[in-house]
């Protein structure tokens, strides 16, 4: 009985001993067998819950959809008057730009993909898993963006899912740039507010993020727009990240940090674009 | 039979914990399903199949996270020992054992995956408030889902004639 305990803890032993230390891959193939089989089901219910909401909220609101479709259409009309106007001023940017010999602002590649979870299963870190993957051109550390701006970077990533950190996560790192003043910093992500208003909608409002280590003598003001600088090789250069809300001198006296709040909508996100390259790129 | 009734409730569980959000005020803490599942096993189980399910549980989590592989498992393990070794001294049966079990394996497992993330330098942005409030979130949880978790496994196992080592 004596040696069948011990045995039994040996064995225990040698097997966390092993499992701890697996390779590499190894690992990530054993996430991707797991993250690929739950990806059908989580998928599967995350568009039924998305189509019971949606039909719920329409039949309920019925009135307030008829209102909000006529709103939209003078707003489409409004914004086609606007652009049709823009459009001359857009073919002058386009000439001056020539003319000064300024590098043509290149247009990124990017993939659609729609939100099958939020959070990780254990909800230690802030993470999405999308519907697309390495078949789809997806590789890890692409960036995720939204029109509004950026969204996170792409972690691990298997055949049909990828997952993505969101730039809110407190582990989260970017190179960025402050539009007016021109200085650069390190932003991280803020984690969740406690604050904030929560719903069951929203049930995470992201906390502001910082930037710290800004030279004192950096006039930062509120509202500045805070940009990606292309600097550490994963963000292109130009992507909106957020807005300065404050920006306060740290403990020591001898640096600024500011406080940043993200333009893209983290706490909605159903779908979203990763940009794979550059328009004529190669892969 | 067993081994497919409770690889099914530790996938079903997988998949019930991933979709469920996570909310701020509990530390983004997520319902502990899989370690319900695992402590279920721990309470009615031999040795061997109680650690087989810590295992599964923990390896299952740790593929839908960022943790590496195994971290999770060596926690559950742990824990499902220590219910083994003293599930003879308590009423097992009683849904408030198990409320009580749940409570504490969530927030021993939460303080166990910090301090091994600690040891391999990856909770440096995790302060210690945070994970005070998840481990507390977690435990809420864990109350919660492990007598409902239990209820359902047992009325499962009951259902295709599955019978405990005492009844028979």
């Amino acid at each position: 009985m004596r040696d069948k305990n011990f045995l039994f803890w040996v064995i225990l032993a040698t097997f966390f001993l092993v499992l701890l230390n697996l390779p590499p891959t190894v690992s990530s193939s054993l996430r991707e067998f797991f993250r690929e089989s739950m990806a059908t089901y989580q998928g599967g219910v995350t568009r039924l819950m998305s189509g019971v909401q949606k039909t719920s909220s329409a039949v309920g609101n019925i009135t307030e959809v008829i209102q909000e479709r006529d709103r939209l259409d003078r707003e489409a009309m409004g914004l086609r008057t606007r652009l049709r106007n823009l459009e001359p001023l857009a073919r002058e940017n386009q000439e001056l730009r020539a003319q000064l010999d300024y590098q043509r602002r290149v247009s990124l590649k990017t993939v659609a993909c729609e939100v099958i979870a939020r959070d990780d299963g254990y909800g230690w870190w802030q993470t999405l898993r999308l519907d697309k993957g390495r078949k789809h051109g997806l590789a890890a550390n692409m960036p995720v963006i939204t029109p509004d701006g950026v969204v996170g970077r792409t972690t691990e990533v298997s055949d049909q899912t990828c997952d993505v950190l969101l730039i809110s996560d407190r582990s989260f790192k970017v190179s960025v740039r402050f539009d007016q003043e021109g200085s650069f910093g390190i932003l991280h992500g803020g984690g969740v507010s406690l604050r904030g208003v929560h719903s069951t909608g929203v049930l995470c409002v992201p906390g502001p993020f910082r930037v710290d280590y800004l030279r004192k003598d950096l006039a930062i003001q509120a509202g500045e727009r805070v940009m990606t600088s292309g600097l550490g090789g994963i963000f292109p250069p130009g992507l909106a990240v957020g807005r300065v809300v404050r920006v306060t001198l740290d403990e020591t006296g001898l640096y600024q940090h500011g406080d940043v709040e993200p333009v893209a909508d983290l706490g909605r996100l159903r779908s979203v674009l990763v940009v794979t390259g550059k328009q004529g790129e190669n892969q | 039979m067993t081994a497919a009734i409770m690889i099914f409730l530790l996938l079903v569980g997988a998949l019930i914990q991933g979709l469920i959000p996570a909310a701020a005020w509990l530390g983004l803490s997520k319902p502990p399903i899989l370690q319900a599942v695992a402590l279920y096993y721990a309470l009615i189980y031999p040795r061997g199949m109680a650690v087989t399910a810590a295992i599964l549980a923990g390896v299952i989590q740790d593929t839908m996270s960022l943790f590496p592989v195994g971290t999770s498992s060596l926690c559950l393990v742990v824990f499902a020992l220590f219910v083994v070794q003293t599930r003879e001294t308590m009423f097992r049966d009683s849904f408030l054992t198990v409320a009580v079990l749940g409570a504490s394996m969530a927030a021993f497992t939460t303080f166990g995956l910090y301090g091994m993330l600690s040891l391999n330098s990856l909770a440096a942005d995790m302060p210690l408030w945070w994970v005070a409030l998840k481990a507390g979130g977690n435990a809420l949880l864990g109350l919660m889902v492990a007598p409902l978790v239990w209820w359902m496994a047992d009325t499962l196992e009951r259902h295709v004639g599955l019978t405990r080592a005492e009844e028979r």
